[in-house]
Protein backbone atom coordinates (compact mmCIF):
# COMPACT_ATOMS: atom_id res chain seq x y z
CA UNK A 1 0.00 0.00 0.00
CA UNK A 2 1.08 3.81 -0.64
CA UNK A 3 1.66 5.65 2.59
CA UNK A 4 1.99 9.06 1.12
CA UNK A 5 -0.95 11.21 0.25
CA UNK A 6 -1.69 10.84 -3.02
CA UNK A 7 -3.59 13.20 -5.42
CA UNK A 8 -5.72 13.09 -8.02
CA UNK A 9 -2.59 14.48 -9.81
CA UNK A 10 -0.47 11.48 -8.67
CA UNK A 11 -2.21 8.47 -8.95
CA UNK A 12 -2.87 9.48 -12.86
CA UNK A 13 0.60 10.34 -13.36
CA UNK A 14 1.80 6.84 -11.28
CA UNK A 15 -0.70 5.02 -13.81
CA UNK A 16 0.43 7.12 -16.55
CA UNK A 17 4.29 5.88 -16.09
CA UNK A 18 3.20 2.31 -15.93
CA UNK A 19 0.96 2.11 -19.14
CA UNK A 20 4.13 4.29 -21.17
CA UNK A 21 6.03 1.54 -20.11
CA UNK A 22 3.98 -1.66 -20.91
CA UNK A 23 3.06 0.00 -23.92
CA UNK A 24 6.50 1.22 -24.92
CA UNK A 25 7.53 -2.53 -24.50
CA UNK A 26 4.74 -4.29 -26.30
CA UNK A 27 2.52 -3.89 -29.45
CA UNK A 28 -0.56 -2.83 -26.73
CA UNK A 29 -2.57 0.85 -28.27
CA UNK A 30 -1.17 3.50 -25.61
CA UNK A 31 -4.27 5.07 -26.21
CA UNK A 32 -7.64 5.12 -25.94
CA UNK A 33 -6.60 4.20 -22.08
CA UNK A 34 -8.69 0.71 -21.63
CA UNK A 35 -10.05 1.80 -18.23
CA UNK A 36 -11.90 -1.19 -17.50
CA UNK A 37 -8.89 -3.41 -17.67
CA UNK A 38 -6.74 -1.01 -15.93
CA UNK A 39 -9.37 -0.68 -13.12
CA UNK A 40 -9.07 -4.26 -12.28
CA UNK A 41 -5.32 -5.05 -12.92
CA UNK A 42 -4.41 -2.05 -10.85
CA UNK A 43 -6.63 -2.05 -7.83
CA UNK A 44 -5.55 -5.70 -7.79
CA UNK A 45 -1.79 -4.54 -7.34
CA UNK A 46 -2.30 -1.88 -4.90
CA UNK A 47 -4.83 -3.51 -2.99
CA UNK A 48 -5.17 -7.07 -3.04
CA UNK A 49 -7.66 -7.46 -0.15
CA UNK A 50 -10.13 -4.86 -2.01
CA UNK A 51 -9.83 -4.56 -5.71
CA UNK A 52 -12.16 -3.23 -8.28
CA UNK A 53 -13.44 -7.16 -9.16
CA UNK A 54 -16.49 -6.03 -11.78
CA UNK A 55 -16.69 -3.25 -14.52
CA UNK A 56 -20.47 -3.99 -15.80
CA UNK A 57 -22.51 -1.99 -18.48
CA UNK A 58 -26.24 -2.38 -18.23
CA UNK A 59 -29.31 -0.29 -19.79
CA UNK A 60 -30.05 2.04 -16.80
CA UNK A 61 -31.67 5.18 -17.63
CA UNK A 62 -31.08 8.63 -16.08
CA UNK A 63 -27.45 7.15 -14.93
CA UNK A 64 -24.20 7.59 -15.72
CA UNK A 65 -22.48 4.82 -13.48
CA UNK A 66 -21.47 3.99 -9.61
CA UNK A 67 -19.12 2.99 -7.54
CA UNK A 68 -20.25 0.10 -5.32
CA UNK A 69 -18.81 -1.93 -2.22
CA UNK A 70 -19.54 -5.76 -3.50
CA UNK A 71 -21.82 -7.42 -1.37
CA UNK A 72 -20.72 -10.25 1.38
CA UNK A 73 -19.99 -12.81 -0.10
CA UNK A 74 -17.94 -11.07 -3.04
CA UNK A 75 -14.66 -9.15 -2.15
CA UNK A 76 -14.23 -5.36 -3.43
CA UNK A 77 -15.86 -2.81 -5.25
CA UNK A 78 -17.54 -2.46 -8.38
CA UNK A 79 -18.44 0.10 -11.32
CA UNK A 80 -21.77 -0.13 -12.94
CA UNK A 81 -22.09 2.14 -15.39
CA UNK A 82 -25.15 2.82 -18.37
CA UNK A 83 -24.26 1.62 -21.57
CA UNK A 84 -26.75 2.91 -23.76
CA UNK A 85 -25.25 6.62 -23.37
CA UNK A 86 -24.40 7.08 -27.07
CA UNK A 87 -21.29 8.75 -26.64
CA UNK A 88 -18.66 6.57 -25.53
CA UNK A 89 -16.13 8.97 -25.00
CA UNK A 90 -18.59 9.96 -22.14
CA UNK A 91 -18.80 6.44 -21.37
CA UNK A 92 -14.90 6.07 -20.84
CA UNK A 93 -14.85 9.40 -18.46
CA UNK A 94 -17.16 7.91 -16.29
CA UNK A 95 -15.35 4.58 -15.97
CA UNK A 96 -12.12 7.17 -15.24
CA UNK A 97 -14.22 9.11 -12.81
CA UNK A 98 -15.43 5.84 -10.93
CA UNK A 99 -11.74 4.38 -10.82
CA UNK A 100 -10.60 7.85 -10.05
CA UNK A 101 -13.87 7.68 -6.55
CA UNK A 102 -12.14 4.63 -6.13
CA UNK A 103 -8.53 5.57 -5.62
CA UNK A 104 -9.22 8.36 -3.84
CA UNK A 105 -11.89 8.18 -1.75
CA UNK A 106 -13.12 4.68 -0.60
CA UNK A 107 -11.71 4.45 2.72
CA UNK A 108 -12.83 7.97 3.98
CA UNK A 109 -15.85 9.34 2.18
CA UNK A 110 -18.37 6.44 3.16
CA UNK A 111 -17.90 7.71 6.79
CA UNK A 112 -18.49 11.20 6.11
CA UNK A 113 -21.66 10.68 4.61
CA UNK A 114 -23.68 10.47 7.29
CA UNK A 115 -25.62 13.85 8.08
CA UNK A 116 -29.12 14.23 7.61
CA UNK A 117 -31.12 16.04 4.83
CA UNK A 118 -31.38 19.03 6.98
CA UNK A 119 -27.64 19.29 6.76
CA UNK A 120 -27.92 18.99 2.66
CA UNK A 121 -25.40 22.28 2.00
CA UNK A 122 -22.64 21.02 3.83
CA UNK A 123 -23.12 17.40 2.08
CA UNK A 124 -23.84 19.01 -1.02
CA UNK A 125 -19.90 20.81 -0.97
CA UNK A 126 -18.03 17.31 -0.13
CA UNK A 127 -20.25 16.26 -2.69
CA UNK A 128 -18.93 18.97 -5.18
CA UNK A 129 -15.27 18.34 -4.00
CA UNK A 130 -15.30 15.02 -4.29
CA UNK A 131 -16.77 14.87 -7.35
CA UNK A 132 -14.10 16.94 -8.88
CA UNK A 133 -11.31 15.10 -7.58
CA UNK A 134 -11.85 12.53 -9.18
CA UNK A 135 -13.10 14.55 -12.78
CA UNK A 136 -9.27 15.94 -12.35
CA UNK A 137 -8.05 12.49 -11.75
CA UNK A 138 -9.72 10.93 -15.05
CA UNK A 139 -9.10 13.79 -17.13
CA UNK A 140 -4.97 12.90 -16.54
CA UNK A 141 -5.32 9.97 -16.99
CA UNK A 142 -7.07 9.84 -20.26
CA UNK A 143 -5.22 12.77 -21.60
CA UNK A 144 -2.04 12.62 -19.73
CA UNK A 145 -0.56 16.21 -21.12
CA UNK A 146 2.95 15.17 -22.06
CA UNK A 147 1.05 13.19 -24.71
CA UNK A 148 -1.06 15.88 -25.13
CA UNK A 149 0.75 18.99 -25.97
CA UNK A 150 2.78 16.60 -28.43
CA UNK A 151 -0.78 16.34 -30.62
CA UNK A 152 -1.17 20.14 -30.17
CA UNK A 153 1.59 22.53 -30.44
CA UNK A 154 0.51 24.96 -26.93
CA UNK A 155 1.38 27.81 -29.25
CA UNK A 156 -0.74 27.15 -32.03
CA UNK A 157 -4.57 28.31 -32.31
CA UNK A 158 -7.01 25.28 -32.95
CA UNK A 159 -10.32 24.10 -34.16
CA UNK A 160 -12.81 21.77 -33.79
CA UNK A 161 -11.62 19.30 -35.83
CA UNK A 162 -8.20 19.58 -34.40
CA UNK A 163 -9.65 18.84 -31.35
CA UNK A 164 -12.01 16.37 -32.39
CA UNK A 165 -9.22 14.47 -33.51
CA UNK A 166 -7.77 14.14 -30.11
CA UNK A 167 -11.34 12.92 -28.81
CA UNK A 168 -10.94 10.27 -30.54
CA UNK A 169 -7.26 9.22 -29.55
CA UNK A 170 -8.18 9.72 -26.18
CA UNK A 171 -11.50 8.65 -26.52
CA UNK A 172 -13.39 11.82 -24.62
CA UNK A 173 -16.14 13.79 -25.16
CA UNK A 174 -15.70 17.15 -27.51
CA UNK A 175 -15.92 19.19 -23.71
CA UNK A 176 -13.49 16.88 -21.76
CA UNK A 177 -10.75 17.05 -24.58
CA UNK A 178 -11.32 21.36 -24.97
CA UNK A 179 -11.26 21.86 -21.23
CA UNK A 180 -8.07 19.50 -21.01
CA UNK A 181 -6.47 21.62 -23.74
CA UNK A 182 -7.35 24.81 -22.49
CA UNK A 183 -5.68 23.98 -19.09
CA UNK A 184 -2.37 23.94 -21.35
CA UNK A 185 -2.44 26.22 -23.93
CA UNK A 186 -0.52 29.14 -24.49
CA UNK A 187 -2.51 31.02 -26.31
CA UNK A 188 -5.96 33.40 -24.84
CA UNK A 189 -8.71 31.40 -25.51
CA UNK A 190 -11.95 30.23 -23.53
CA UNK A 191 -14.37 27.94 -23.45
CA UNK A 192 -18.41 28.88 -23.14
CA UNK A 193 -21.35 26.30 -22.84
CA UNK A 194 -24.50 28.05 -22.96
CA UNK A 195 -27.93 26.95 -23.00
CA UNK A 196 -31.00 29.38 -23.88
CA UNK A 197 -29.46 31.98 -24.26
CA UNK A 198 -27.85 32.10 -21.06
CA UNK A 199 -24.48 30.93 -19.75
CA UNK A 200 -23.95 27.41 -17.92
CA UNK A 201 -20.22 28.08 -17.76
CA UNK A 202 -17.58 29.09 -19.08
CA UNK A 203 -13.15 28.54 -18.51
CA UNK A 204 -10.28 30.86 -19.84
CA UNK A 205 -6.94 29.35 -20.18
CA UNK A 206 -4.02 30.89 -18.11
CA UNK A 207 -3.31 33.35 -20.44
CA UNK A 208 -6.78 34.68 -21.19
CA UNK A 209 -7.43 34.68 -17.19
CA UNK A 210 -4.66 36.83 -16.60
CA UNK A 211 -5.87 39.42 -19.42
CA UNK A 212 -9.07 39.25 -17.65
CA UNK A 213 -11.25 36.74 -19.50
CA UNK A 214 -13.40 34.94 -16.97
CA UNK A 215 -16.88 34.38 -16.09
CA UNK A 216 -18.79 34.31 -12.96
CA UNK A 217 -21.48 32.15 -14.03
CA UNK A 218 -21.67 30.79 -9.75
CA UNK A 219 -22.60 34.16 -8.45
CA UNK A 220 -24.59 35.56 -11.32
CA UNK A 221 -26.75 34.84 -14.60
CA UNK A 222 -25.23 36.08 -17.32
CA UNK A 223 -27.04 35.76 -21.34
CA UNK A 224 -25.00 35.63 -23.80
CA UNK A 225 -24.10 38.78 -25.77
CA UNK A 226 -25.59 40.52 -28.64
CA UNK A 227 -23.71 39.77 -31.49
CA UNK A 228 -22.43 36.34 -29.84
CA UNK A 229 -22.29 33.76 -32.59
CA UNK A 230 -24.47 31.63 -30.01
CA UNK A 231 -27.05 33.40 -29.65
CA UNK A 232 -28.41 34.11 -32.64
CA UNK A 233 -27.61 30.87 -34.59
CA UNK A 234 -30.27 28.21 -35.68
CA UNK A 235 -29.90 25.02 -33.69
CA UNK A 236 -32.44 23.19 -35.68
CA UNK A 237 -30.57 23.41 -38.42
CA UNK A 238 -26.26 22.82 -37.19
CA UNK A 239 -26.79 19.53 -34.77
CA UNK A 240 -23.60 18.50 -34.52
CA UNK A 241 -22.41 21.33 -36.95
CA UNK A 242 -19.93 23.82 -36.12
CA UNK A 243 -20.07 27.67 -37.31
CA UNK A 244 -17.43 30.17 -37.50
CA UNK A 245 -17.18 33.48 -36.98
CA UNK A 246 -14.80 36.71 -36.99
CA UNK A 247 -16.34 38.89 -33.95
CA UNK A 248 -15.55 42.22 -33.55
CA UNK A 249 -14.56 44.52 -29.52
CA UNK A 250 -17.77 44.99 -28.90
CA UNK A 251 -18.86 41.05 -28.85
CA UNK A 252 -16.98 39.32 -26.05
CA UNK A 253 -14.59 41.06 -23.36
CA UNK A 254 -14.52 44.15 -25.50
CA UNK A 255 -12.33 42.80 -27.79
CA UNK A 256 -12.09 41.35 -31.34
CA UNK A 257 -12.26 37.29 -31.27
CA UNK A 258 -12.81 33.98 -33.52
CA UNK A 259 -16.15 32.34 -32.05
CA UNK A 260 -16.64 28.56 -32.85
CA UNK A 261 -19.88 26.96 -31.84
CA UNK A 262 -20.82 23.76 -31.81
CA UNK A 263 -24.66 22.37 -30.83
CA UNK A 264 -24.33 19.43 -29.34
CA UNK A 265 -28.23 18.03 -29.15
CA UNK A 266 -27.90 14.92 -26.88
CA UNK A 267 -26.85 17.39 -24.12
CA UNK A 268 -28.99 20.24 -25.38
CA UNK A 269 -25.98 22.69 -25.08
CA UNK A 270 -24.03 24.90 -26.91
CA UNK A 271 -19.89 25.25 -26.75
CA UNK A 272 -18.38 28.38 -27.97
CA UNK A 273 -14.67 28.54 -28.36
CA UNK A 274 -13.43 31.61 -28.10
CA UNK A 275 -9.66 32.74 -29.61
CA UNK A 276 -8.40 36.08 -28.60
CA UNK A 277 -5.57 37.39 -30.37
CA UNK A 278 -2.38 37.09 -28.64
CA UNK A 279 -0.84 39.95 -27.24
CA UNK B 1 -26.56 20.45 -12.26
CA UNK B 2 -30.54 21.11 -12.31
CA UNK B 3 -32.81 19.59 -9.68
CA UNK B 4 -35.48 17.95 -10.23
CA UNK B 5 -37.55 21.04 -9.85
CA UNK B 6 -35.75 22.78 -12.92
CA UNK B 7 -36.17 19.42 -15.02
CA UNK B 8 -39.68 19.37 -14.59
CA UNK B 9 -40.31 23.16 -15.49
CA UNK B 10 -38.30 22.67 -18.53
CA UNK B 11 -39.71 19.43 -20.00
CA UNK B 12 -43.45 20.90 -19.19
CA UNK B 13 -42.44 24.43 -20.76
CA UNK B 14 -41.01 22.67 -24.23
CA UNK B 15 -44.13 20.09 -24.26
CA UNK B 16 -46.52 23.31 -23.95
CA UNK B 17 -43.92 24.79 -26.70
CA UNK B 18 -43.31 28.01 -24.57
CA UNK B 19 -39.83 29.80 -24.89
CA UNK B 20 -38.50 31.17 -21.70
CA UNK B 21 -39.59 34.58 -22.64
CA UNK B 22 -43.43 33.25 -22.83
CA UNK B 23 -43.40 31.15 -19.78
CA UNK B 24 -42.03 34.38 -18.00
CA UNK B 25 -43.85 37.20 -19.52
CA UNK B 26 -47.07 34.11 -18.33
CA UNK B 27 -45.77 34.40 -14.54
CA UNK B 28 -44.71 37.60 -14.43
CA UNK B 29 -40.79 36.68 -13.98
CA UNK B 30 -37.47 37.55 -15.43
CA UNK B 31 -36.56 35.21 -18.43
CA UNK B 32 -33.62 34.92 -16.71
CA UNK B 33 -35.41 33.93 -13.11
CA UNK B 34 -37.03 30.70 -15.42
CA UNK B 35 -33.41 30.18 -16.83
CA UNK B 36 -32.11 29.84 -13.12
CA UNK B 37 -34.78 27.27 -11.84
CA UNK B 38 -34.36 25.36 -14.77
CA UNK B 39 -30.15 25.00 -14.84
CA UNK B 40 -29.51 26.87 -11.47
CA UNK B 41 -31.24 25.01 -8.76
CA UNK B 42 -31.26 28.26 -6.69
CA UNK B 43 -31.75 27.19 -2.95
CA UNK B 44 -35.40 29.07 -2.04
CA UNK B 45 -37.58 29.42 -5.00
CA UNK B 46 -40.12 31.92 -4.44
CA UNK B 47 -43.13 30.24 -3.65
CA UNK B 48 -45.73 32.67 -4.60
CA UNK B 49 -43.37 32.31 -8.88
CA UNK B 50 -43.72 28.59 -8.61
CA UNK B 51 -47.11 28.63 -7.54
CA UNK B 52 -47.93 30.73 -10.87
CA UNK B 53 -45.75 28.71 -12.77
CA UNK B 54 -47.33 25.42 -11.79
CA UNK B 55 -50.35 26.98 -12.83
CA UNK B 56 -49.32 28.19 -16.46
CA UNK B 57 -47.85 24.52 -17.26
CA UNK B 58 -51.14 22.68 -15.46
CA UNK B 59 -49.45 20.65 -12.72
CA UNK B 60 -49.76 21.34 -8.70
CA UNK B 61 -46.71 23.01 -6.81
CA UNK B 62 -46.31 19.60 -5.09
CA UNK B 63 -45.86 18.08 -8.79
CA UNK B 64 -43.06 20.74 -9.02
CA UNK B 65 -41.36 20.48 -5.89
CA UNK B 66 -41.88 16.89 -5.43
CA UNK B 67 -39.61 15.13 -2.69
CA UNK B 68 -37.12 13.72 -5.40
CA UNK B 69 -35.98 17.28 -5.50
CA UNK B 70 -32.61 16.11 -3.29
CA UNK B 71 -30.53 13.19 -2.73
CA UNK B 72 -31.90 11.65 0.23
CA UNK B 73 -29.81 9.89 2.86
CA UNK B 74 -31.11 6.50 1.61
CA UNK B 75 -30.15 7.23 -1.75
CA UNK B 76 -26.78 8.31 -0.71
CA UNK B 77 -25.93 5.13 1.33
CA UNK B 78 -27.24 3.09 -1.03
CA UNK B 79 -24.30 3.98 -3.75
CA UNK B 80 -21.29 5.14 -2.13
CA UNK B 81 -20.85 7.40 -5.23
CA UNK B 82 -23.16 7.85 -8.25
CA UNK B 83 -23.69 10.11 -10.72
CA UNK B 84 -27.02 11.54 -11.60
CA UNK B 85 -28.26 8.93 -9.63
CA UNK B 86 -30.98 11.98 -7.73
CA UNK B 87 -32.56 11.51 -11.15
CA UNK B 88 -32.86 7.96 -11.01
CA UNK B 89 -36.34 6.13 -11.77
CA UNK B 90 -37.34 3.02 -9.74
CA UNK B 91 -36.54 0.05 -12.25
CA UNK B 92 -32.89 1.75 -12.69
CA UNK B 93 -31.99 1.84 -9.23
CA UNK B 94 -33.82 -2.24 -9.02
CA UNK B 95 -31.48 -3.70 -11.84
CA UNK B 96 -28.41 -1.73 -9.86
CA UNK B 97 -29.64 -3.48 -6.56
CA UNK B 98 -29.41 -7.11 -8.55
CA UNK B 99 -26.75 -6.04 -10.48
CA UNK B 100 -24.51 -5.67 -7.13
CA UNK B 101 -25.76 -8.74 -5.50
CA UNK B 102 -25.17 -11.15 -8.43
CA UNK B 103 -22.07 -9.49 -8.73
CA UNK B 104 -21.22 -11.28 -11.71
CA UNK B 105 -17.38 -10.96 -12.06
CA UNK B 106 -15.20 -13.18 -14.16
Amino acid sequence: MMTKKMTPHTWAFNITGILNTICLNSDIDRFPVDVAAIAKEYSKQIDPDDPITLVKGEVLDNFDGGLYKAPPHKKGWGIIYNNTIESQGRINFTLAHEFGHYLLHRKNIPEKIECGSNKLIRWDSTYGQIEHQANVFASNLLMPLDDYRQQIDPARKVNFDIIGFCTERYEVSLIAATLRWIEFTECRAAIVVSRDGFILWGRASDSAYKSGIFFKTVSQTIPLPDGSLASHIDLNGMVNQRQTMELTEKVWFKEPCEETVIFSENYDFVISLLQFESF
Amino acid sequence: MSTGLGSKIKELRKQKKYTLDKLAELTGSSKSYIWELENKSPPRPSADKISKIADQLGVTIEYLLGNKEHITVEDAVDARFYRKYQNMNAKTKEKIRDMVNIWDDD
